[in-house]
């Protein structure tokens, strides 16, 4: 059990629908403390996985495993808990911006139950964390795009997590700011931080010089490790080696129970 | 504990006040569909007590064939007494019935040397008024008691009112029904735009991992809001028309109308508004997952 990936995907599929699939089979392994990149043009399949890892949608086969846990077999009531677990950076900041910088942090912290006291004494520490300590006062829009990314971790960072998901945090950036939020990304990593960015930025993915799994049309297409070694992806593409046929050095892998037909939305508040 | 019941109240004044429009609209449909609902009940409530204080004035005659034997005419009695809703019976024989006739009608009489042709007759007094029509058509069924007439019954303003508590409560179910769901669609209506318009608050709310109580106790108290202002506003216009209706009638001497209940209408509204604005907000919130749902 100690040796298990801290993040694993399974032969994951998710299919929107009967004609648009997310996820046609991906398998991917994912250690504790590891920055991984996702990278693919847009429908390759990245910002599905972060859904799943984040338990936005269900996969309709096969098995995500976070922390030793079958994402699958999460109660909607327990989903809650496991996001405390995992801090979500979403692609376009989802900031409010009738609230001051500090004031987003503090309001997710309220939201998660903290006290008053708790929001002042951790506030500044946090967007310490991110350098945007000294924009504290300033309203989302009084700040540049890498300012206000920088604000979303900040607010990702609140419940301490060790796991981060950024669904493109430098899509909407110019090249220094995006430089601005890598750099932030790698520090929390050195920390301790298991890092998983799904982006389309390959100069930017290049610079960094981490493990990337580069991604299209809902497979993984080749994992590209921190050295630069290029691999093959742990689950070869159906079409070119039929399930029936499986490789000699890999088990055939048995169906889940909670295979569905389609992805489920892994809202808490809709099973009430 | 205190803290979180501040941002949690907190969060739910945003909401009220973040569609003002809608938020004023729902308190008004609520307060008139209270108004109708508790019109009606205190209406028909305040009928039914002045029936039941009719009761006791309201009487039946009934009349023994004319061949009953005195024994017969005893267990008829004990036979009536023992019906429900029956109060209290009294026998007054032929003879008695015969002289009171004679001594209130003396110009018919006098002089004349006439048979009695008065039967045997039992006066029949009430508990219950709802039950006078069950308990004439038992007494009707019963051999002793003369085929043709043998039971009066007096008190057709009874009968009146009777019917008027029905109509008043077929009334104020049906018109309470429609103005129910009209202050409860807009309640819903109201709950779900504030959905809509707090979107990015309730996704960041998920996100992080906030808890279902969070996101769903201050849209519930929105809806609890708006149900209990309504029931405060039909409070008042039930104590207000009251009012005029009390100064209205003052002049009638028979009618007397109750004082308010303030307290004990205040109460009841407060909670069935309250109940009312919990159940409208809750199926905003069931029936609409995906307004809460990140994305």
């Amino acid at each position: 059990m100690v040796n298990d990936p801290y993040i694993s995907l399974r032969k994951v599929e998710v299919a929107y629908n009967d004609y648009v699939a997310g996820l046609r089979g991906v398998s991917i392994n994912i250690e504790r403390g590891e920055f991984v990149f996702l990278c693919g043009q847009t429908g390759s399949g990245k910002s599905t996985i972060i859904r799943v890892l984040s338990s936005q949608i269900k996969p309709t086969k096969g098995e995500a495993i976070f922390d030793g846990r079958p994402l699958t077999l999460v109660k909607p009531e327990e989903i809650p808990e496991l996001r405390r677990k995992i801090g979500i950076v979403p692609q376009d900041f989802g900031l409010l911006p009738n609230k001051k910088v500090w004031e987003n942090v503090g309001y997710a912290m309220r939201a998660v139950g903290r006290t008053k006291s708790e929001v002042r004494e951790q506030v500044p520490a946090i967007l310490e964390r991110v350098n945007i300590l000294q924009r504290a006062d300033a309203y989302p829009t009084e700040l540049s795009g890498g300012e206000q990314q920088r604000v979303a971790i900040a607010r990702a960072l609140i419940n301490n997590p060790p796991l981060l998901l950024a669904d493109e945090p430098t899509g909407n950036l110019d090249a220094a700011h995006s430089d601005e939020i890598i750099n932030i990304l790698l520090e929390l990593n050195a920390q301790g931080t298991t890092i998983v960015v799904a982006t389309h930025d390959i100069s930017q993915v290049e610079r960094a010089g981490k493990r990337v799994i580069l991604m299209s049309a809902g497979r993984v297409e080749e994992e590209i490790d921190a050295t630069g070694g290029h691999h093959e992806p742990l689950e070869p593409r159906s079409d070119e080696n039929p399930k029936e046929t499986p490789q000699p050095d890999q088990e055939p892998e048995p169906q889940t129970e909670t295979s569905v037909s389609t992805p489920q939305t892994n809202d808490p508040h809709e099973n009430n | 504990m205190f803290d979180r019941l501040e941002f949690l109240l907190s969060e739910a004044v945003i909401s009220l006040r973040r569609n003002k429009g809608m938020t004023f609209a729902s308190i008004i449909a609520s307060a008139l569909a209270l108004v109708i609902v508790g019109g009606f009940t205190l209406t028909y409530i305040g009928l039914a007590k002045y029936l039941a204080l009719q009761g006791s004035k309201f009487e039946m005659s009934v009349f023994a064939r004319d061949d009953a034997s005195p024994d017969q005419v005893q267990a008829l009695g004990k036979n009536i007494e023992k019906l429900p809703g029956v109060k209290s019976i009294s026998l007054k024989t032929k003879a008695e019935v015969w002289a009171d006739w004679k001594k209130k009608n003396p110009a018919i009489t006098n002089g004349l040397e006439l048979d009695n042709p008065m039967p045997d007759t039992f006066t029949v007094t009430f508990t219950d008024l709802k039950k006078v029509d069950s308990v004439v058509a038992l007494v009707k069924s019963m051999p002793e008691v003369a085929p043709k007439d043998g039971v009066q019954v007096m008190g057709e303003v009874q009968n009146f009112l009777q019917e008027v508590m029905i109509s008043i409560r077929w009334l104020g179910l049906a018109l309470g029904i429609v103005t129910l769901a009209t202050g409860g669609i807009l309640i819903y209506n109201t709950v779900h735009l504030t959905m809509i318009a707090r979107r990015r608050e309730l996704r960041i709310m998920e996100l992080v991992g906030a808890n279902k109580m969070t996101v769903q106790v201050p849209l519930l108290i929105e809806g609890i809001t708006q149900g209990v202002l309504g029931a405060l506003m039909a409070t008042l216009v039930l104590w207000l028309g009251h009012g005029v209706v009390a100064r209205v009638v003052e002049g009638i001497p028979v009618i007397r109308t109750q004082p308010f209940p303030l307290v004990g209408t205040l109460i009841c509204l407060a909670l069935v508004g309250a109940l009312y604005g919990f159940i409208c907000s809750y199926l905003a919130i069931r029936e609409n997952p995906k307004e809460l749902a990140p994305r």
